[in-house]
C-alpha cells in the first residue's frame, strides 16, 4: 500500500503552506517576502510554498554564520563528533518520515529513499562523527633542533550547493565533512527540490548550534550566485552540471577560494563474454547490474548510461536484459512496489524526450521504451517517462551527452582493447563498472578506465568511506571520504627551533 | 575570451518568444551569451548569463546568435553534433543552474529542429 502524500490524510507528516530560510537556528521570512510554488514531479501539483530569496538573506546567513563559527572552530573533535552523532540519530528517528518528504519532493521511488538515501545519509554523519574524533595533527622531525607542527584549523565559513537528485543525503556528503572539520556552512539547495532540507532542519535543526548550518532557497542567478561570490566565503562546495562548475571556478577566481566540484557523467558498464558462462546468481546480478541505468530514473552523476557489451554475448545478454526492463514498474513514487517515479521537472522530462528524438534522428535503434509513461489518475499530469534503451555507437550525441534520464545507450565492443577505448572515449570520468568472472582483467580494466570510481561486479554502492569524485570533465576533489576533511581546512605549520645558536647570517 | 568561430553547420535560430526575452534581458542587463550546458543535472539546457560572467575558453565555440547574443557550444562537444539545429525557445519551468530566466516561471530550452537557413533570424 502507498504511503498517504503529505498533508493529505491520514499522513503523520505535516506540510506548512509556506516555508522560511533556516539561519542562525531559526526560521526567517525572506527579506522580500517573496515565495513560490513547490512541486511534486508526480502530479505537478503544489506541495507547499518555499521562500524566493535573494541576495539580503544570503547576507543574513553568511553572518549568522560568521557569529556561530567564533565558538564552532573552537571545538574539539569529540563536541563536534557529539553533534554529528546527534543529527544521525535525529535522521533515524524520523527516518519514514524523511524518505516520504525526499520522494514526493523529487519523484525517486519510497524504497530507494528507505533503503539507501535516508540510512545512508545518518551513516554519512556517522562517518564523519568518528573521523572527526578520530583526527590527528602531524609532527615532523626536521631535524635535531628543528620540528615542524602540523595542525588542521577550520577554513571558517564555506557556501555548498546541492543537487536535485539526491537532495538529502548529498546535503549529508557536504554538511558532515565541514562541520567535522570545525566549519560553518551556508546552503542552497536546487530550485527543485528545495523542501526536503527544510524537513530536515526541522528534525535536525535543535541538534546543531545555532548558525552553524544555515539554509537559503531561491533561484541559482540570485542566491547562489550571491553564495559564490561572496567575500564572506572560504570555499565553495558544488555538486551539479560541467557548466555551472566552470562558473564556480571563475567565481572562486575572485576571491582566491578553493573549491570541490562534482559534475557531470557519462559512465560505462562494460559486460565482457564471460558474465554468460553460467546461469547463476552472478549472471542474475550483471543483468540487474545493466539495468541500474533505471536507478533514480537515471537522475545520478555516476547513471551508467553507456552499456558497452562484448559482441559474442550481446543478443543473449540483452535478451535478458530488456526482459528486466520491461518488467520496470513506473508509478506512484510513494507505492513500495514502485521502482521508477517521474523525472523531477517537466525541463528534465522534455529533455530526456528531446535527448531521445535526438538518437533517432542519428540512427540510434530504440530497443525498449522511448516515450512518456502513462501511469493514470492524476498521476497522468505528472513527469514519467519509460525506461528506455538506444542502440547506437559510441560517436552518437546520445553516448556523449549526459542525458540525466532513464536512457541507456548500448553497444558493443570486440574485445578488452576495444572496450577500454570505447569506456574512456567519452569527456566525463566519473564512474564506470566492469563485469566479469576474470580476476586479473578486473584489475587491468578497472586500472584502465579513466574515471574516479570503477565499480567491479557492482555498481551504485555509495558506503561513506569509499573516496567518490571525478576525473577528466567530472570535477575536481573527492567526497564521501575522511580525506574530505583537507578539502575542508587549513593547515596551520608552527616550525619551532630549540637551538639556542644564532644562524651566522648576519 | 573565446575564439568565436561561427561554422555553418548546425545553425542556431530562435523563435519569436526567445528573441522576445532576449532582447528585453539585454535592455536590462546589457550583452549577454547563450552557453549550451554540459554534463549533470541541468547540463543540456542552454544558459543564458552576462557576457563577461561566464568563463568562455577558446575550446567554446560560437555556432552564431540569436538577436545579437552570441551561441557557445563546448567545441569537445560539437564535434558529436551531425544531426539538427539549435533552436532557443522559451517554456515553463525554473531556469536552470544560474542561468538567467525568459521570465517569471520560465527557461529556456533548446529545440534540435531545423532552423531557417542560413541560420539567421527569420
Amino acid at each position: 500500500m502507498s504511503y498517504a502524500r503529505p498533508g493529505a490524510d491520514g499522513s503523520p507528516i505535516a506540510v506548512a503552506s509556506h516555508y522560511d530560510n533556516f539561519i542562525g537556528g531559526a526560521w526567517v521570512a525572506p527579506a522580500k517576502g517573496s515565495y513560490r510554488e513547490d512541486l511534486s514531479p508526480a502530479t505537478a501539483q503544489p506541495i507547499t510554498e518555499v521562500a524566493e530569496s535573494s541576495g539580503e538573506d544570503v547576507e543574513t546567513a553568511l553572518d549568522a554564520a560568521h557569529v556561530a563559527a567564533r565558538r564552532w572552530r573552537r571545538s574539539t573533535g569529540a563536541q563536534r563528533a557529539a553533534v554529528l552523532d546527534a543529527v544521525a540519530d535525529a535522521i533515524d528517528a524520523h527516518a519514514e518520515e524523511l524518505a516520504v518528504v525526499e520522494s514526493w519532493e523529487n519523484g525517486k521511488p519510497v524504497r530507494e529513499t528507505l533503503g539507501a538515501d535516508i540510512p545512508l545519509a545518518a551513516d554519512h554523519f556517522r562517518y564523519f562523527a568518528a573521523a572527526a574524533r578520530a583526527r590527528e595533527s602531524r609532527i615532523s622531525e626536521i631535524d635535531e633542533h628543528t620540528t615542524a607542527y602540523h595542525f588542521h584549523e577550520p577554513l571558517g565559513v564555506v557556501g555548498q550547493i546541492i543537487p536535485f537528485n539526491f537532495p538529502l543525503l548529498m546535503a549529508a556528503w557536504k554538511i558532515a565533512p565541514a562541520l567535522a572539520a570545525g566549519n560553518c556552512t551556508v546552503i542552497k539547495p536546487a530550485s527543485p527540490t528545495p523542501w526536503s532540507i527544510l524537513k530536515l532542519m526541522e528534525v535536525v535543526g535543535g541538534a546543531v548550534p545555532p548558525g552553524v548550518v544555515n539554509v537559503v532557497t531561491g533561484p541559482g542567478a540570485e542566491v547562489g550566485k550571491a553564495l559564490a561570490t561572496s567575500p564572506k566565503i572560504a570555499k565553495i562546495g558544488f555538486t551539479g552540471e560541467t557548466t555551472t562548475g566552470r562558473l564556480m571556478m571563475r567565481y572562486a577566481t575572485d576571491h582566491l577560494i578553493p573549491v570541490t566540484l562534482e559534475l557531470g557523467g557519462k559512465s560505462p558498464n562494460v559486460f565482457f563474454e564471460d558474465v554468460m558462462a553460467d546461469d547463476d546468481d552472478y549472471l542474475d546480478k550483471a543483468v540487474e547490474g545493466l539495468v541500474l541505468y533505471a536507478f533514480n530514473k537515471g537522475e545520478v552523476c555516476t547513471c551508467p548510461s553507456r552499456a558497452l557489451v562484448q559482441e559474442s554475448v550481446y543478443d543473449a545478454f540483452m535478451e535478458r536484459a530488456l526482459a528486466r526492463i520491461a518488467a520496470i514498474r513506473v508509478g506512484d513514487p510513494l507505492d513500495p512496489a514502485t521502482m521508477m517515479g517521474p523525472q523531477v521537472s517537466r525541463q528534465q522530462l522534455e529533455k530526456v524526450s528531446s535527448y531521445v528524438d535526438i538518437g533517432i534522428a542519428e540512427g540510434a535503434e530504440v530497443l525498449i521504451g522511448g516515450q512518456r509513461a502513462h501511469p493514470g489518475g492524476d498521476l497522468e499530469e505528472g513527469y514519467f517517462y519509460e525506461p528506455t534503451v538506444l542502440r547506437g555507437t559510441n560517436d552518437m550525441r546520445v553516448f556523449q551527452e549526459e542525458i540525466f534520464g532513464p536512457v541507456l545507450a548500448v553497444t558493443t565492443f570486440r574485445d578488452e582493447a576495444d572496450a577500454l577505448e570505447i569506456a574512456n572515449d567519452t569527456l566525463y570520468g566519473l564512474g564506470a563498472g566492469v563485469w566479469t568472472r576474470d580476476g586479473n582483467r578486473q584489475m587491468r580494466m578497472a586500472r584502465g578506465i579513466q574515471a574516479g570510481r570503477v565499480w567491479v561486479n557492482c555498481y551504485h554502492q555509495y558506503p561513506a568511506g569509499a573516496a567518490f569524485g571525478g576525473y577528466k570533465i567530472s570535477g575536481i576533489g573527492r567526497e564521501n571520504h575522511q580525506m574530505m576533511l583537507d578539502h575542508y581546512s587549513q593547515t596551520k605549520n608552527v616550525l619551532v627551533s630549540t637551538d639556542e645558536h644564532r644562524v651566522g647570517l648576519f | 575570451m573565446g575564439a568565436a568561430t561561427p561554422l555553418t553547420t548546425p545553425l542556431v535560430c530562435g523563435t519569436a518568444t526567445a528573441r522576445r526575452a532576449l532582447r528585453a534581458l539585454v535592455e536590462a542587463r546589457g550583452p549577454l551569451v547563450v552557453v549550451q550546458a554540459e554534463g549533470c543535472c541541468d547540463g543540456g539546457s542552454p544558459m543564458v548569463f552576462g557576457a563577461d560572467e561566464f568563463p568562455l575558453a577558446d575550446s567554446d565555440v560560437c555556432i552564431g546568435d540569436v538577436e545579437g547574443v552570441p551561441f557557445y557550444v563546448a567545441g569537445r562537444e560539437l564535434a558529436a553534433w551531425a544531426h539538427g539545429d539549435a533552436e532557443l525557445d522559451v517554456a515553463s519551468g525554473l531556469p536552470d543552474g544560474f542561468s538567467l530566466a525568459p521570465g517569471p516561471g520560465e527557461h529556456f530550452v533548446v529545440r534540435w529542429s531545423a532552423c531557417p537557413a542560413p541560420g539567421r533570424n527569420p
